[in-house]
């Protein structure tokens, strides 16, 4: 009987032996794409150097340039942490040039114009509903619509149908950053008419600074506030400029002013940093902010992303990167 | 007697006209060697069965097999439902390990020589069954449309194709015609609820059937310990409950703790999805591998065919008296060989398609 | 009595997953939300018109359209009252007629007046009037689903 006793317990570490075999075949097939990991951390990172980033697993997300920058590659080092509430992300990516002009007004003694210049942004999107094939073929399938077009100027961004909706976190270094934010928008069906993009419930995105003719600012900084991040003027410190004489040649103004996000389109909070030619930027929202145009964090599931890239540029000129997975760790 | 009612217990056991069932039950004996380990694996086999049964059973509640929808489905009762992810996590380990354990109990009914006059049959049905099981992974994989479960049935179906003269038929009539589309989504459903599992009871009632009319294999142990019996109910039956309840806590602490996976939705456009074999098939995937060309055939239909073949003939090939393994040298050689073989080919396959890094 | 045990663990064991699994979504109550019918300026005074519906609704896993239609009484006063088109007898939908004036169950030929009270065949309730606002000028509907 003792001999049989220890041929049992032969059998059943063989049986152990087997089922991790199995476990760890799965784990092997599901490496197929980039994946970033979020760490489970007790306390909230209180920011991009808080020492919680060190346990995240940082990636180095592939970029491939687009329109103006095709042939071009770049990446962007990407961490994750989430806890009990919120996720938090943190990029930093090389960058020569801090861009933020977005096209501000220059006085040069006797007429405003727009200086040249455009922002960096990045933006990432989830899929709040499945959107067909997201899964495997990433923005493809929802960036680019056919050239010529009617909606290629405006409705470069869309999915196919009402039913597959995105979510589109959208940091905008001088349209929100400034605010301390990152623009929480949507994504849902393209139409003839118009692109398939809108900002989430609530209020959000800037308003443009000039005045009817569009020859000029309308608005100035009101007494007693100071300029936000970066010296750009926010939506809710201005005053209408009355005397257009106090200005001299050389003076700046924001044309783009961000607004105070609120509701549902301020759920993405942003806390950045340019420094030695790169920018560090760190995104945090609720898991679950229990808005209907915002994706929904189960820490059990995958979910697919895929992120942009926009250095000094608009509309299509960027650096996209493949369709990407975040797990959440224990 | 119950108070309440009034209805004593066995009356209304007669009521239901359970008496002779009850009675049958409580004298029935068997031998006491029924309580050894190596004996568990048919009752093992058999809870994980009714686990299998159950879990999927209540998974069909939230199933809807339809390109657009079925994926969404099992994402929907994975997550978004309590237990959701345990319930498919024992279906999925429970499938599994079943197949473990089949083998398991297949080479234990071989080395103690259960298939051995009169009990040619029992070992008949029961490599029916094990040859029977394989028709449940190929449905039921298909049936979350991940692209896991999607690209492996492209696999399988091409290696079903490649059988001589009938192959494209068979591939035809198990999808409903030419395409893995939603006539084939649709097939494997209701093979895998409905035609499959009928069949398989009653597989498994002809297995039943013919233990009952031959009796358990016998025992090497002393013969004083072997002419010993025990009572069926409720001995034999506590055993099997308790067996029941640790294997469902096993598997659902499996299953909460790495849960089920569950790739991304089957993209047929995607070329770039290499799927990879299973544990359990990496040894004839192997083979497949190795003859190519003109003899790809012998790789994909003659040797698995062959040792399919060999199983069921087994008991009558080896039909001499001698039952102890150490007396059966020659049988056990080249049980042995094959069993190395196997082996050998698994291994193979697993350095091939796990073990290179994927890009 | 050990079997008595060892069968109700089993069951238990068993029974609380597979229950609360198939319970789960039927404790999710209807929500409501309120339905844009388009400019009050478009219905007539002193009719009875049809407002249709579509809107999408999270079924589960699918995201499926809802289609369907209300009743708006838009008195001359343009005071506006919404009717369920959902019969009080047994939730077929009826129909307004001009002719007859009266709402008309085409099932059970239940009858129903202008202000939804049942006049002639099985229905015993008045029809459900549905919470309506106006705001901007548009006709919003409370729909519950």
């Amino acid at each position: 009987m003792r001999k049989q006793k220890k041929f049992g317990f032969f059998i059943c570490l063989i049986l152990i032996f087997g089922i991790l075999i199995i476990f760890y075949s799965q784990v092997a097939i599901a490496a197929a794409k980039q994946s970033v990991t979020a760490t489970k951390v007790k306390n909230a990172p209180a920011g991009y150097d808080d020492p919680a980033w060190q346990k995240a697993t940082a990636v180095n997300v592939h970029f491939e340039g687009k329109e103006i920058f095709t042939g071009k590659k770049t990446s962007v080092t990407t961490k994750a942490v989430y806890t009990d509430q919120e996720i938090y992300f943190l990029f930093t990516w090389d960058d020569a040039t801090k861009s933020v002009t977005k096209g501000a007004w220059l006085y040069d003694g006797q007429n405003w114009s727009h200086q040249k210049g455009n922002e960096d942004r990045i933006s990432l999107l989830f899929e709040i509903n499945r959107i067909n094939k997201f899964a495997t073929k990433g923005c493809a399938v929802v960036c680019h619509v056919p050239e010529g077009s009617a909606n290629a100027k405006d409705g470069k961004f869309g999915t196919k149908s009402a039913a597959e909706k995105g979510d589109l976190w959208h940091w905008k270094a001088a349209r929100s950053d400034p605010a301390g934010f990152a623009d929480d928008t949507w994504v849902t069906v393209i139409s003839e008419k118009k692109g398939g993009r809108k900002g989430d419930a609530g209020k959000g995105g800037d308003t443009k600074n000039m005045t009817e003719d569009k020859s000029m600012p309308k608005y100035m900084l009101a007494p007693g506030n100071k300029l936000a991040k970066n010296d750009i003027l926010l939506a809710s410190h201005i005053s209408e400029i009355k005397d257009y004489s106090v200005f001299k040649a050389g003076d700046m103004l924001t044309y783009r002013m961000p607004k105070m996000p609120e509701g549902s389109r301020a759920d993405i909070k942003a806390v950045t940093r340019y420094a030695n030619g790169s920018w560090t930027v760190m995104l945090y929202r609720q898991l679950d902010t229990s808005h209907d145009d915002d994706v929904a964090f189960n820490p059990r599931k995958k979910y697919n992303f895929a992120m942009a890239l926009f250095d000094d540029s608009g509309d299509e000129d960027s650096y996209d990167s493949e369709v990407l997975s975040l797990q959440f760790g224990r | 007697m119950n108070r309440a009612t009034g209805i004593s217990h066995v009356t209304l056991i007669e009521y239901l006209s359970l008496e002779r069932i009850v009675k049958r039950l409580s004298v029935l004996t068997v031998p006491a060697d029924a309580l050894t380990w190596h004996r568990f694996f048919g009752a093992l086999l058999l809870s994980l069965l009714v686990l299998l049964f159950l879990s999927g059973a209540f998974m069909a509640f939230y199933y809807s097999p339809a390109l657009g929808s079925a994926y969404d489905s099992v994402d929907y009762a994975l997550f978004s439902l309590p237990f959701g992810g345990i319930i498919k996590g024992v279906h999925h380990y429970g499938w599994n390990l079943f197949l473990i354990v089949l083998g398991a109990h297949l080479v234990r009914a071989f080395v103690v020589s259960a298939y051995k006059p009169p009990r040619q049959m029992i070992w008949v049905s029961g490599v029916m069954i094990l040859l029977f099981v394989p028709l449940f992974i190929i449905t039921g994989d298909l049936l979350t449309w991940d692209q896991k479960g999607f690209w492996s049935t492209q696999v399988r179906l091409s290696i079903i194709g490649s059988i001589p003269f009938i192959g494209d038929l068979l591939v035809r009539l198990f999808q409903g015609g030419p395409l893995t589309g939603i006539v084939a989504l649709t097939r494997f459903y209701v093979l895998h609820i409905l035609f499959l599992p009928g069949l398989l009871a009653f597989l498994i009632l002809i297995h039943f059937h013919f233990i009952k009319n031959n009796g358990l294999s016998y025992s090497f142990s002393s013969d004083n310990y072997s002419t010993k019996t025990v009572r069926f109910f409720p001995v034999i039956f506590n055993r099997w409950l308790i067996l029941f309840m640790g294997i469902t806590l096993v598997l659902g602490l499996i299953s909460w703790y790495w849960p089920a996976p569950l790739g991304d939705p089957a993209d047929p456009t995607d070329s770039s999805y290499v799927p990879r074999p299973e544990w359990w098939v990496l040894f004839l995937n192997q083979l497949v591998t190795i003859f190519t060309g003109s003899f790809s055939v012998v790789g994909s239909v003659i040797i698995p065919g062959g040792l399919a073949g060999l199983l069921i003939v087994l008991p009558f090939i080896d039909s001499s008296p001698e039952r102890h393994p150490v007396r059966r040298k020659r049988v056990m050689l080249c049980a042995a060989i094959i069993a190395i073989a196997i082996l050998a080919l698994s291994i193979m396959g697993y350095l091939e398609h796990f073990s290179t890094p994927h890009v | 009595m050990k079997t008595t045990v060892l069968g109700s663990g089993a069951v238990l064991l068993l029974g609380i997953p597979l229950i609360s699994y198939f319970v789960a979504p039927s404790l999710k109550k209807a929500t409501g939300k309120w339905v844009d019918f388009g400019a009050i300026d478009d219905l007539t005074p002193g009719s009875i018109e049809m407002l249709t519906y579509e809107f999408l609704v999270k079924d589960g896993w699918l995201v499926l359209p809802q289609r369907g239609f209300v009743w708006a009484k838009t008195n001359q006063d343009r005071a506006i009252k919404v009717f369920s088109s959902t019969c009080t007898h047994l939730a077929c939908n009826v129909i307004w007629q001009e002719e007859a004036n009266h709402f008309i169950c085409p099932c059970h030929s239940g009858r129903f007046d202008s202000h939804g009270n049942p006049v002639a065949g099985p229905p015993t309730k008045p029809l459900s009037t549905l919470e309506s606002k106006i705001e901007e000028e548009n006709l919003l509907v409370y729909l519950t689903f």
